[in-house]
């Protein structure tokens, strides 16, 4: 009985061996298994250990079950503190490490209660594995098994954070949002510095490096996806209103002057433990974290809050890393000057990128006692207005065919962008042009990022619905006059790379094109002539930005930026054809095959489309930047 | 024997975990969705192993595991998950799956075809071809007997031609 079809079942076959997990994926997976394995281990038949230890565990085990022990029980165990006790020091592989781990962490956990209380728990745990990693890793007994146990009890302590920091995205409360963006900051901030700092343990002692090197890997892997999280409520912090941002930005104050002080403190009890060098190196670091929190004073002194956040989490940052450098030089007798020094700003302007808060790249070019000229607020005001009609009507269109959390972040999405749109009206009206002009960008790049939403989500089947859905063999085309701008984001990095390439290469182009055209033909209307030539300029101003973002390997911003010139430039060649302002439209290519499983990229595009909406984009600025705060 | 039981666990979980995560793509279209129900699998059967429980056919079994995981998760309203459009969208393929992108490009119409399967019809071709499982094996993570999936397979296939020749 053969029914195998052998066209099909080896297309089956070739598809299946392109899936796999990735080295880091499965890698992750296994030390959280094991983890898990070890966490709950088997309570009855033979062992081979010894018979105290053997009863020691099921002695134990008893606790292990404290989800179901009266709470009197538990406080008396606390209270008994004995057993408790000597299992703080207790490191993976100890028999009384189970017992730190499940039972008294876990504990306390039970005895907190507010979902604040238990995230900054979490963190607190978190930071303690990353102690005992360093402490195996110094004594070179992290093996693989307690590599695999840490990592699983780091992931699930930054799980713990992260699904914290995340959930906080749907209250409105900014005390709440705050106290989150910096719980994911620290957490983010303790795992990088822990990272550097395993690192150097593994350099010097040579004990445990292949370990110590995956563990480090982990910890880096763990600090990105904090960033993320964190990411999204810093920018729904600085999208908020401004009497809002203002009080963030008092809150992170507070913050970064508490950590500040700490910092200053323990550089003076260390002050005669340290070494000339790493002294001199630690006090530069101190003085530049004092530097950034003396920017956001002034920052938050001109009224940009916005910039005064961003500047404040930096220096608490900078200084929550001192701190963690500090410790490792003095209780574990590391060589800490290299993770200073590399923590300092780099001699060029680093240090102004990383703290370059979009307040400031919001109107980057023009003179703060410059005004805007009025035609340009104007089309910055009907640009969004466009813009947000769009998102209106695709979101009438799709609303069937977009899975709930897409829906619920396209409306937040929106309502964000009218507020800001109707803030801008206000200012317009009141004539306060800097400020409108803000505003309405703001509100269009937020219309933009859930037009892309929305298109990246009926473009390709929406992984999260689970099954599929019929639609996706045949997917429909897109209106062709529309494309979205921010697409590309939701691309994985290697295309991206590509796409700015190619756009960059486009814009290139077109703009020598441009250029060509304007010399050749020579009866022309000298007002035009002008026009064009001023926006080829700017065209090329964005273009050269593009070139930087590039060079820094900052694709995403880069594709934008390009694409941005591209615009710009094709309105300069629209006015030389005297087609009015209208740019050249050219039609989105539709792809024509059928869209494969959700795991397969879809063929690159030509990033050369335009659209109705980004016409107005001879705008300054990389509007991309406002929201994408968190590329430090 | 703890001990050995975890390292024999573990051992599955090497000899396994690449063959479960290729099948729950299949199954469900979500890569960061496959690789929770493997997990949830292996912790599900060290789960049971911890409660004494005794498996003797660590595949069949953990198949069995995710089959269920899986039709359990479709019975089920489609839970929200905030990170949702962050995780979907950002990397359905890991990097050095990218690069062999290009040998399967012929096999996408067979996979769309497949992707709007019936459900029971996506699973035993599935097990069949991806995990390269023999009926009899199929039979037995799927908890029917091998005639169905023989009829499974038969007709999934002719559904899958079907589909093929309908849409040049």
């Amino acid at each position: 009985m053969n029914h195998d079809d052998p066209y099909i079942a080896e297309s089956l076959r070739r598809a299946a061996a392109a899936i796999s997990l990735s080295r880091a994926e499965r890698r992750a997976l296994r030390s959280r298994i094991a983890a898990y394995a070890r966490t709950h281990p088997v309570r009855e038949g033979e062992s081979e250990r010894p018979g105290y230890q053997m009863a020691a565990k099921a002695f134990f085990s008893v606790f292990l079950k404290f989800r179901t022990m009266p709470i009197i029980l538990i406080v008396a165990l606390l209270m008994s503190g004995g057993v408790a006790f000597a299992a703080e020091g207790a490191l993976p592989g100890d028999t009384l490490y189970p017992v730190k781990v499940g039972v008294t962490e876990e504990v306390r956990k039970l005895v907190t209660f507010s979902p604040q209380g238990k995230a900054q728990w979490e963190a607190q745990r978190l930071e303690r594995r990353l102690s005992e990693t360093l402490t195996l890793a110094e004594r070179g007994k992290l093996d693989e098994s307690a590599q695999a146990t840490l990592t699983g009890h780091v992931a699930a302590h930054a799980a713990a954070v992260a699904a914290y920091v995340g959930a906080v995205e749907e209250t409105t409360d900014l005390a709440t949002m705050t106290v989150a963006s910096d719980l994911g900051a620290e957490v983010e901030t303790a795992l990088a510095a822990n990272e550097a700092i395993l690192t150097q343990v593994a350099i010097e002692k040579q004990e445990s490096v292949p370990e110590a090197t995956a563990m480090a890997l982990n910890l880096r892997t763990e600090a990105k996806k904090m960033g993320n999280a964190r990411e999204v409520i810093e920018t729904r912090i600085l999208t908020d209103k401004k009497e809002n941002r203002k009080e963030a930005a008092e809150r992170q104050r507070k913050a970064a002057r508490a950590r500040l002080e700490e910092a200053s403190r323990l550089l003076e009890k260390y002050r005669e433990e340290l070494k000339p060098e790493v002294l001199k190196e630690a006090e530069r670091l101190l003085a530049y974290a004092k530097e950034l929190f003396a920017k956001g004073e002034d920052a938050f002194s001109h009224e940009r809050y916005g910039d005064a956040v961003l500047l404040f989490a930096e220096a608490n940052r900078v200084a929550e890393k001192l701190i963690f450098f500090l410790r490792a030089s003095v209780d574990r007798h590391l060589d800490v000057t290299a993770l200073i020094t590399t923590t300092l700003p780099a001699p060029v302007a680093s240090a102004e990128s990383s703290a370059a808060p979009p307040e400031v790249t919001l109107v980057p070019d023009i003179g703060s006692n410059v005004d805007i000229p009025v035609e340009k607020v104007e089309r910055a005001r009907q640009a969004a207005q466009e813009q947000i009609a769009e998102v209106e009507q695709l979101l009438d269109q799709y609303a069937d065919r977009l899975s709930n959390t897409v829906l619920a972040s396209v409306k937040e999405q929106l309502r964000i962008a009218r507020d800001l749109y109707a803030k801008g009206e206000v200012a317009f009206t009141n004539r306060d042009y800097r400020v409108a002009y803000g505003y309405f960008i703001k509100a269009l790049t937020i219309a933009q990022d859930a037009e892309a939403a929305i298109r990246a989500a009926i473009d390709r089947p929406t992984p999260t619905d689970g099954k599929p859905a019929p639609t996706d063999i045949t997917p429909t085309p897109l209106p062709p006059t529309i494309t979205p701008r921010e697409r590309p984001v939701v691309v994985t990095p290697i295309p991206m790379k590509e796409k700015a390439e190619q756009a960059r290469k486009a814009t290139e182009e077109k703009i020598a094109e441009v250029h060509r055209k304007l010399q050749e033909k020579i009866l022309r209307d000298p007002a035009v002539v002008a026009k064009v030539g001023a926006l080829l300029k700017e065209a090329e101003f964005v273009f050269a930005q593009g070139k930087i973002a590039l060079e820094h390997g900052d694709y995403r911003e880069a594709y934008g930026l390009f694409m941005k010139a591209f615009a710009i430039a094709a309105e300069a060649e629209a006015l030389l054809h005297n087609l009015s302002a209208q740019p050249v439209l050219q039609p989105v290519p539709t792809e024509p095959q059928p869209i494969p499983l959700p795991s397969l990229v879809p063929p690159t595009i030509l990033p050369l489309p335009q659209s109705p909406s980004s016409r107005h984009t001879d705008l300054d600025i990389g509007t991309s930047a406002i929201l994408n705060t968190g590329t430090r | 024997m703890i001990a050995s039981l975890e390292a024999e666990f573990l051992r599955a979980f090497d000899d396994l975990a690449d063959a479960l995560f290729r099948h729950c793509c299949f199954r469900v279209s979500d890569r960061e969705k496959a690789k929770d129900f493997v997990q949830e699998a292996f912790t599900r059967t060290w789960a049971y192993l911890a409660r004494g429980g005794r498996v003797e056919n660590f595949k069949a079994f953990l198949y069995r595991t995710v089959h269920n995981l899986i039709v359990d998760e479709a019975r089920r309203k489609q839970p929200v998950f905030v990170e949702a459009i962050a995780d979907a969208d950002l990397l359905p393929l890991s990097e050095d799956v990218a690069a062999g992108v290009a040998d399967v490009f012929d096999a996408d119409r067979v996979i769309a075809a497949m992707r709007v399967l019936p459900d029971h019809y996506r699973d035993v071709l599935t097990l069949r071809f991806v995990d390269g499982m023999s009926p009899a094996e199929v039979a037995e993570a799927l908890g029917v007997t091998e005639n169905v999936v023989s009829v499974r397979t038969h007709r999934g296939v002719r559904k899958i031609r079907e589909s093929l020749t309908n849409q040049p």
